[in-house]
C-alpha cells in the first residue's frame, strides 16, 4: 500500500461495491417487500390474537392469556375467520360497546381522538430532530468568529502538528482521521494518543 | 418484633430528618460539629434501617402472623427461602426495602465521594436525607409493615405463587434499587448546582454513581424478562406492560447521560444537557415509584396496589417542581467551554444518540398515560399495550443501534472526509454484505433483513476498533491478546463501553429473531399423539398430578423429535394427519431421532384462584424449543403451546455481557497510571513557571 495510486485506486473500488452491493441489497429489498407470501389462516389468527386484550387480565393480551375466556375467544377468532370474515370485522365484533368495548383493542385504532397517540410520536421525532439540525448549526455558526480562544486554537495547531509529524514518521493516517483524537482534551485523550503514536 | 420495627422506622425518619436540617444548618452558621454529626446521622440510618428488616425478617421466619403484612405475605407451607422475596411482595414491605438501599447507597456514595468534592457535599446530604425521610414518614403513618392484628391468626395466606421463582430473587430488589439509587447522581448534581459549585466537579461522581445505578437497573430489566419467559407463560420476555416501562425509561435517560457525561468530562461541553438528563431521570424514577406503589395504571404486576397513589404522586410532582426549578435557576451559569464544530463530529453523535433515547423514553411515556387521557377527554376507555409500543418504538430503537455504530467511528469535533472513508467503509461493507446474503438466504422480511444489516455494521465497527487499536500495539512487539488487553485497560471506559454495546447486539439479535421469525401452535393432544412444528415432532408421552398444601400440580412428559415435516404432511404412510396433529401409536416415521425429553410444568394455586407455569424450553443458539401446558382436561388430553423462538438464546446471553462491560467501565483506573498523572502535574507547573 505503499504506492500512493494503488491505494486510490483501492479506495475507489472499495466505494463502487459498496455502492452496487448498497442498490443491490435495496432494490432486493423492494422486491422483497412487494413479494410477501399470503399468510395462514392460523398467522392471521395469531396476528390478531396479539391485538386484542384478554379482558379479565390485567394488561395480557389474548395471546398472553391462558385464562378461559381468552381460549374462548381465539376458537372465534378462528371460527370467524375460517367463515371468511376480515380482520376488522372481527375486530369491530368483539370492540362493539355491547360486548368488550374498546378497551378489549390492544391498541386503538388512528382515528379520532386517538389520533394524537399516533400522530405524536412521529411528529415529535421529526420537529425534534429538526429542532437538533438547527440548534448543531447555531452552535457552529455561533463558534465561527469568536467561539475558540486563540490559545486553544495555537495549542490545537501546534498539537495537529505534532500529530502529523508523529503519524507520517511512522505512516499512520493524518491527524483527525481516527476516532477520539482529540488534541483540546487533556484528561484521558493519553490513550488515544499513545495509540495514534503507535500507529 | 412489631414495637422494634416501629421504633426503629420512627427513629430513622428522625435521624434523616435531623441529617438533612443539620446539615444545612451547619453548612449555613458555619458550624462544623453540626454538619459532621448531621453527617453521622445519615450513616446512622443505615444500622436502624437494618434493624427494622431484621425485625420483619424475623417476623417471617417465627411466622409471627399478629403482624398483618407477614400475615398477608406468608403461610406456614412457604419455604423460608422464600422469606427475602416475601420480604418485599407487598407495598409496605417494599418501602422498607427501598428505605434500606437509599440508606445504604447515600451511605455509600458520601463516604466515598473525593474531598474536592466538599463543598457541596451539604446540600447533596441534604437532599438524601430528604429522600430517605420521605418512605421513612410515609411508612410511618401511610403504609407501615409493621401494624398489627388485635387477634392472632391461625395461618397466613402465603406468598403470591407468582413470586416463587429464582428470578424473583433478584429482579424487583434490583429494579427498586435502581429507581431508588438515581437519587445519588441526581443528589450530587442537584448538590453542585445549589452550591454553586458548578465546574466539572460533579461529572466524576455523578459518572461512577449514574453507572452502578444504570448497570443495576439494566440488569434488573433484563432479569424480568427471563422471569417472565420462563414462568409468566406468554412465551414472551417483554410485554410494553406499565411497570416495565416505568423502569425502561429511567434506564434510557440514564444511557442518554452516561454518554454524554462523557462529552462534559472530555470537552466541556453539554453541561446543561446533563443536568437536565439528571433531572428528568429522577422524576421518571418518581413516576416509576408512583405507578408501582398503586398508580392508576393496571398490568401483570399490580400484585402490589394500594391506595398510596396520592402520597406518592404528590411527591412526584413535588420533585419535578424541584428539579427543573433549580435546573431554570441555574441555567445561566451551565454555559459549555467549548462551541460545537461539525455535524460529523462525536459530540453532534452523541446529542443524536441522547435525542432518539430520549424520544423513545417520551413516546414510551405517551403510552404509558395515554389511557388516562383518554379517560378524561373523551371518557372512553382504550388499552395501550405492545402493538403500539412495538410500532412506534421499533424504528426509534434501531435507529439508536444505528447510533451506536456511528458515534464511536467519529473523532471528537470533527472529522475529514479521509477519515470517514477509512474509519466507515469497513463496516458498511459488512452490514451491506448481511443484508445481500440474507435476501440471497430468502429472508423476506424487509424490517429484519435491515436491523440485521445494521446489527453487523455496529459489529463490525466495535472489531474494526478493536483490531486497528491491537495492531498499532503489536507493532510495538505485543502479542495480540496482550495487545488487545492493554488497549481495553488504557481506556476502560470506552472499551468498557463497547462490550455493553456488544450485549445489546446480542439482545437486539435476540428480539429481532424472536419478534419476526416465531412460529406457534396451540394443540389438543390425546396421549400418544404428536404435533409437528416445523422440523420438530412432539409427542406426549404421559401426565402426572400431585395435591400439595398450597397448590395442584401437574406436568407432562414429552418427547422431541428432529423430523422432517414433508414427511407428515405428505401423508405418505397412511398415518391419520389432522393439521400437525396425528396420532404415533400406529407408529411414526422412522428417520425421527430423539432430542430431547422436557417435562413443562403447570401449577394451580386454590387460594389465590392463579395459574403458575413452568415452560419446558429446549434451547439452542439457533432457537428455543418452547412448550406451556395451557390446560389439562378432564378426559386426559392436554393443551400444549408450542412455539419456535429463533435465536431466543441470545437475549440472555446478553446479561453477562452487559454485567462484565458495566464493570469493565467502572472499574478504576491502575494505580500505576494515576501515580503517574500525579507526578506529572506538579512536574508540567515546575515547568510552566519556568
Amino acid at each position: 500500500m505503499t504506492n500512493p495510486y494503488a491505494r486510490r485506486l483501492m479506495s475507489r473500488l472499495l466505494v463502487v461495491a459498496i455502492l452496487t452491493l448498497g442498490v443491490a441489497g435495496l432494490g432486493a429489498l423492494g422486491s422483497a417487500a412487494c413479494s410477501t407470501r399470503v399468510p395462514t389462516l392460523e398467522e392471521r389468527a395469531v396476528a390478531l390474537d396479539r391485538q386484542l386484550m384478554c379482558p379479565i387480565c390485567d394488561g395480557q393480551t389474548l395471546d398472553e392469556s391462558q385464562s378461559q375466556l381468552a381460549q374462548q375467544m381465539k376458537q372465534v377468532i378462528r371460527e370467524k375467520l375460517a367463515q371468511g370474515e376480515t380482520e376488522d370485522q372481527i375486530k369491530a365484533y368483539f370492540s362493539s360497546p355491547d360486548r368488550y368495548g374498546p378497551a378489549v383493542l390492544a391498541a386503538p385504532p388512528a382515528s379520532g381522538f386517538n389520533l394524537v397517540l399516533w400522530a405524536l410520536p412521529p411528529a415529535l421525532t421529526i420537529v425534534g430532530l429538526g429542532g437538533l439540525f438547527l440548534l448543531i448549526r447555531a452552535m457552529r455558526v455561533r463558534s465561527r468568529p469568536a467561539g475558540v480562544r486563540a490559545g486553544d486554537l495555537m495549542l490545537a495547531t501546534y498539537l495537529e502538528q505534532v500529530d502529523r509529524e508523529l503519524g507520517l514518521a511512522k505512516g499512520a493516517p493524518p491527524p483527525g482521521s481516527g476516532p477520539g483524537l482529540d488534541p483540546l482534551a487533556v484528561p484521558g485523550a493519553g490513550e488515544k494518543r499513545v495509540e495514534q503514536r503507535n500507529g | 418484633m412489631a414495637d422494634l420495627g416501629t421504633m426503629a422506622v420512627l427513629l430513622a425518619l428522625v435521624l434523616s430528618l435531623y441529617a438533612s436540617a443539620g446539615s444545612v444548618a451547619g453548612h449555613a452558621l458555619r458550624l462544623p460539629e453540626l454538619a459532621v454529626s448531621a453527617r453521622r446521622a445519615l450513616y446512622l440510618t443505615l444500622p436502624v434501617t437494618a434493624a427494622a428488616v431484621g425485625a420483619l425478617v424475623a417476623a417471617f421466619v417465627s411466622h409471627d402472623f399478629s403482624i398483618e403484612y407477614v400475615w398477608r405475605h406468608s403461610n406456614l407451607v412457604m419455604d423460608p427461602g422464600y422469606t427475602w422475596v416475601a420480604l418485599y411482595a407487598g407495598n409496605e414491605g417494599s418501602l422498607l426495602y427501598i428505605a434500606l438501599v437509599l440508606s445504604l447507597m447515600s451511605a455509600v456514595a458520601v463516604r466515598t465521594v473525593p474531598s474536592r468534592f466538599a463543598g457541596s457535599m451539604p446540600w447533596t446530604i441534604a437532599l438524601l436525607g430528604i429522600m430517605q425521610a420521605f418512605y421513612f414518614f410515609v411508612m410511618a403513618f401511610f403504609a407501615s409493615p409493621f401494624s398489627t392484628f388485635d387477634f392472632l391468626p391461625g395461618d397466613g395466606r402465603g406468598i403470591n405463587p407468582l413470586l416463587t421463582h429464582p428470578g424473583m430473587f433478584t429482579h424487583p430488589p434490583m429494579l427498586m434499587s435502581g429507581l431508588a439509587g438515581i437519587t445519588v447522581p441526581f443528589a450530587f448534581a442537584a448538590g453542585a448546582l445549589i452550591s454553586g459549585n458548578y465546574g466539572d466537579d460533579w461529572v466524576d461522581v455523578a459518572r461512577v454513581s449514574a453507572l452502578v445505578v444504570w448497570g443495576i437497573l439494566g440488569v434488573g430489566l433484563l432479569l424480568g424478562a427471563w422471569w417472565a419467559y420462563t414462568i409468566l407463560g406468554w412465551g414472551g420476555y417483554w410485554g410494553w406492560d406499565p411497570i416495565e416501562n416505568v423502569a425502561f425509561m429511567p434506564w434510557l435517560v440514564l444511557t442518554a447521560f452516561i454518554h454524554s457525561i462523557m462529552v462534559q468530562k472530555r470537552r466541556g461541553m453539554f453541561r446543561m444537557w446533563n443536568v437536565a438528563l439528571l433531572d428528568i431521570a429522577f422524576v421518571l424514577a418518581q413516576l416509576g415509584m408512583f405507578i408501582n406503589r398503586g398508580g392508576p395504571v393496571v398490568s401483570v404486576h399490580s400484585f402490589a396496589s394500594s391506595t398510596l397513589g396520592l402520597v406518592f404522586l404528590s411527591f412526584m410532582l413535588l420533585s419535578l417542581v424541584f428539579s427543573f426549578g433549580l435546573f431554570i435557576w441555574r441555567y445561566p451559569q451551565l454555559k459549555s467551554d467549548r462551541p460545537l464544530e461539525s455535524f460529523l463530529s462525536r459530540e453532534a453523535s452523541f446529542l443524536v444518540n441522547n435525542f432518539l433515547l430520549l424520544a423513545v423514553a417520551f413516546v414510551t411515556l405517551w403510552g404509558v398515560v395515554f389511557p388516562l387521557f383518554s379517560d378524561l377527554a373523551q371518557g372512553v376507555e382504550v388499552s395501550v399495550a405492545a402493538p403500539y409500543f412495538n410500532r412506534v418504538n421499533g424504528p426509534l430503537l434501531l435507529a439508536v443501534v444505528f447510533m451506536m455504530g456511528v458515534g464511536p467511528l467519529l473523532p471528537w469535533r470533527k472529522s475529514s472526509g479521509r477519515s470517514l472513508q477509512r474509519w466507515f467503509v469497513i463496516p458498511l461493507a459488512t452490514g451491506l454484505a448481511v443484508v445481500a446474503g440474507l435476501l440471497i438466504a430468502g429472508l423476506r422480511e424487509p424490517l429484519a433483513v435491515v436491523a440485521f444489516g445494521v446489527i453487523a455494521f455496529v459489529a463490525a465497527a466495535i472489531v474494526e476498533e478493536w483490531y486497528r487499536g491491537s495492531a498499532a500495539r503489536r507493532r510495538t512487539g505485543e502479542q495480540w491478546p496482550v495487545a488487545w488487553w492493554r488497549l481495553v485497560n488504557g481506556n476502560r471506559p470506552r472499551h468498557g463501553g463497547y462490550v455493553v454495546h456488544l450485549a445489546i447486539l446480542t439482545l437486539a439479535t435476540g428480539v429481532v429473531g424472536t419478534q419476526f421469525f416465531d412460529q406457534r401452535t396451540d394443540v389438543v393432544l390425546r396421549q400418544g399423539e404428536s404435533v409437528v412444528l416445523d422440523n420438530y415432532r412432539i409427542e406426549y408421552v404421559r401426565r402426572d398430578t400431585a395435591e400439595r398444601q398450597d397448590r395442584i400440580a401437574r406436568w407432562v412428559d414429552l418427547n422431541v423429535y428432529r423430523t422432517d415435516p414433508a414427511e407428515y404432511e405428505a401423508d405418505a404412510n397412511g398415518w391419520r394427519v389432522e393439521g400437525r396433529r396425528f396420532d404415533t401409536r400406529g407408529g411414526a416415521y422412522p428417520g425421527d431421532h430423539l432430542l430431547d425429553t422436557l417435562q413443562p410444568w403447570h401449577g394451580f394455586y386454590t387460594q389465590f384462584n392463579q395459574v403458575s407455569v413452568r415452560a419446558g424450553i429446549r434451547s439452542t443458539p439457533v432457537e428455543d424449543l418452547y412448550i406451556i401446558p395451557s390446560d389439562f382436561l378432564d378426559d386426559g388430553r392436554v393443551l400444549l403451546r408450542v412455539s419456535i423462538n429463533p435465536l431466543a438464546w441470545w437475549l440472555w446471553v446478553a446479561g453477562p455481557v452487559f454485567v462484565l462491560g458495566t464493570i469493565v467501565a467502572l472499574w478504576p483506573q491502575p494505580s500505576v497510571e494515576r501515580l503517574t498523572a500525579r507526578a506529572a502535574v506538579p512536574q508540567a507547573r515546575a515547568q510552566a513557571k519556568a
